[in-house]
């Protein structure tokens, strides 16, 4: 390996490996992340706050351990950055909001513990859309961020710079939170690997929510290794969230069978739904055809099935927006100018939720969840394409919709809490990301990774990098 | 409906729900509220059976 920018075009096994093997040091591979910050996030805005006294001050002490024979844990001396609606103790958190402008956490979030105990350094906080769900921007101190492939795109949201920051090279691998497709979609826009595990396998202990009984904390990565292994660092119980309390004690080795191929794999496509929906852009479905093929060619034995209520889930996802607004209702009341305006507007939308369309919602919920585990009794896993279109310009954006871009793709996964990661299969006519999505049964991540690394180690869209000679603004 | 009768309709939600918004930002709400009414209708028209129950 040579020079800063080839580091930061490794992936982060590759860096925690350099760092291992003493090719490079912490302090080098966070100095070569702060340079390339410095160079380019002017125009990317993927960061909101870069810790850099003490992101090197964490690597100087990695290399001092490493010197001493000890390596903790396998993200050892690995610069990541985090969505900022997770908490850093004595590190601003504003969730992309100015109503917390000048909020300052006293202690850490679980997952920045953990990923503490792993050895990883923390660059700092990444740009979000205002409380994972207000508008994309590019204007002012909270902006969301552009995307790396084409500046004059948005990078998906809401967790735009974790995206954003992990495509181009700006840190090793980040973490997103997902409510309505938060991690999946802005992964699948940006050509990484993003992964929404199980509904309480990972803690939001320390993370600002959206709402409460759809918010997954996970993994942006560039590949389904580096995914296995920030996940293996943050998932597992935590008494101060109890939707973990039915995670399994110990958690699985999540890397253990990601070499284990597809052969025989059972996999459920929904055709209906996704692959014969009028609103799927021609290169997504050709994408994911591709790859389907692909994982049958593999051994992977392809069924299509149908879950008819599917067709309810984004309509059931919205009244949950309910939850939100009871979040921040005292908030608003005093202060609501201090919202943008896409976000007071939507959150007002989860105010006019009636009871009892929220009970209807549940109903609908609990229906999803039981035709899931029908079909997940007869396949292992469901794919189909990660979102209907790539990455959308800015001015292409509605102002109007209360619902997230994508919708269709991600919020029915929030509902069931079951695992869904996006992985990196091809490109648009115009050079974009697309990506495929694939979901399995609650806590089987072995399997949704174990498939999705099949897929990744048969083909190269994952090693595409976007090019930094276009992150210039016109 | 007809416009009148569709903002009758979104103040008495309004109201409902007590949300005292007005100019541009009630403006705004109206024309989301509108454009998500389909969807919510498709909710609220689903069949469910009596045993349906919701999440725990």
């Amino acid at each position: 390996m040579s020079g800063a920018d080839s580091l930061c075009d490794l992936d982060l096994q590759g860096v925690a490996e350099a760092i291992a093997r003493r090719e490079v040091t912490s302090v080098e591979a966070t100095e070569a992340y702060l340079r390339r910050i410095e160079r380019h996030d002017a125009v990317l805005r993927a960061w909101v706050t870069v810790t850099a006294d003490q992101a090197l001050a964490q690597a100087k002490a990695a290399d001092q351990a490493l010197a001493q024979g000890r390596r903790p844990g396998p993200l050892h001396g690995v610069p990541i950055g985090l969505k900022d609606l997770i908490a850093v103790a004595g590190v601003r958190m504003t969730a992309g909001s100015r109503v917390l402008a000048d909020h300052v956490p006293a202690h850490d979030a679980h997952v920045t513990e953990r990923l503490r105990a792993a050895g990883a350094v923390l660059l700092g906080k990444l740009a979000m859309h205002e409380f994972a769900f207000g508008r994309p921007t590019n204007d002012g101190p909270l902006a969301t961020g552009r995307n790396p492939w084409d500046v004059a795109r948005e990078p998906g949201g809401s967790s735009s710079g974790s995206a954003v920051a992990v495509a181009a090279g700006l840190c090793a691998g980040a973490l997103g939170s997902d409510t309505g497709g938060s991690i999946r979609g802005p992964a699948a826009r940006c050509n990484l690997v993003g992964l929404k595990p199980t509904y309480g396998l990972v803690s939001r202990h320390g993370v600002v929510p959206m709402c409460w009984s759809l918010d997954h904390v996970g993994p942006m990565t560039r590949t389904v290794r580096d995914t296995a292994a920030m996940l293996q660092a943050i998932a597992g119980r935590d008494p101060r969230d109890p939707s973990t309390r039915a995670a399994p004690s110990p958690v699985p080795s999540y890397a253990a069978l990601l070499e284990a191929g597809v052969r025989g794999t059972r996999l459920g496509v929904l055709r209906r739904y996704y692959m014969e929906w009028t609103g799927l852009h021609d290169d997504a479905r050709a994408a994911a055809l591709a790859a389907f093929d692909e994982l049958r060619r593999q051994g992977a034995i392809l069924e299509d099935v149908d879950v008819p209520s599917l067709d309810l889930a984004p309509a059931a996802w919205s009244a949950f927006l309910a939850e939100m607004y009871d979040y921040h209702r005292d908030t608003y009341r005093k202060d609501r100018e201090s919202y943008r305006e896409g976000t007071r507007i939507r959150l007002m939308m989860g105010a006019l939720v009636a009871a009892p369309d929220l009970v209807r919602a549940q109903r609908i919920r609990a229906r999803l969840a039981r035709e899931l585990r029908s079909v997940l009794d007869r396949v292992d896993a469901l794919v189909f394409p990660g979102l209907a279109t790539p990455a959308l310009r800015f001015d292409e954006i509605s102002t109007r919709e209360l619902m997230p871009a994508g919708a269709r793709h991600t919020t029915p996964w929030n509902l069931v809490g079951l695992p869904a990661v996006a992985v990196p299969c091809g490109a648009s006519r115009e050079g974009l990301p697309l990506s495929i999505q694939i979901v399995g049964r609650a806590f089987d991540e072995p399997t949704v990774l174990r498939i999705a690394r099949a897929y990744e180690r048969a083909t190269d869209w994952h090693r595409r990098r976007p090019d930094p000679a276009g992150w210039r603004l016109s | 409906m007809n416009d009148d009768a569709l903002r009758m309709k979104f103040r008495a939600e309004m109201e409902a729900a007590g949300l005292d918004v007005t100019g541009r930002d009630a403006d705004l709400l109206f024309e989301m509220w509108a454009d998500h009414l389909p969807q919510r209708e498709a909710l609220r028209a689903a069949e469910v059976a009596a045993d349906e129950e919701p999440l725990p």
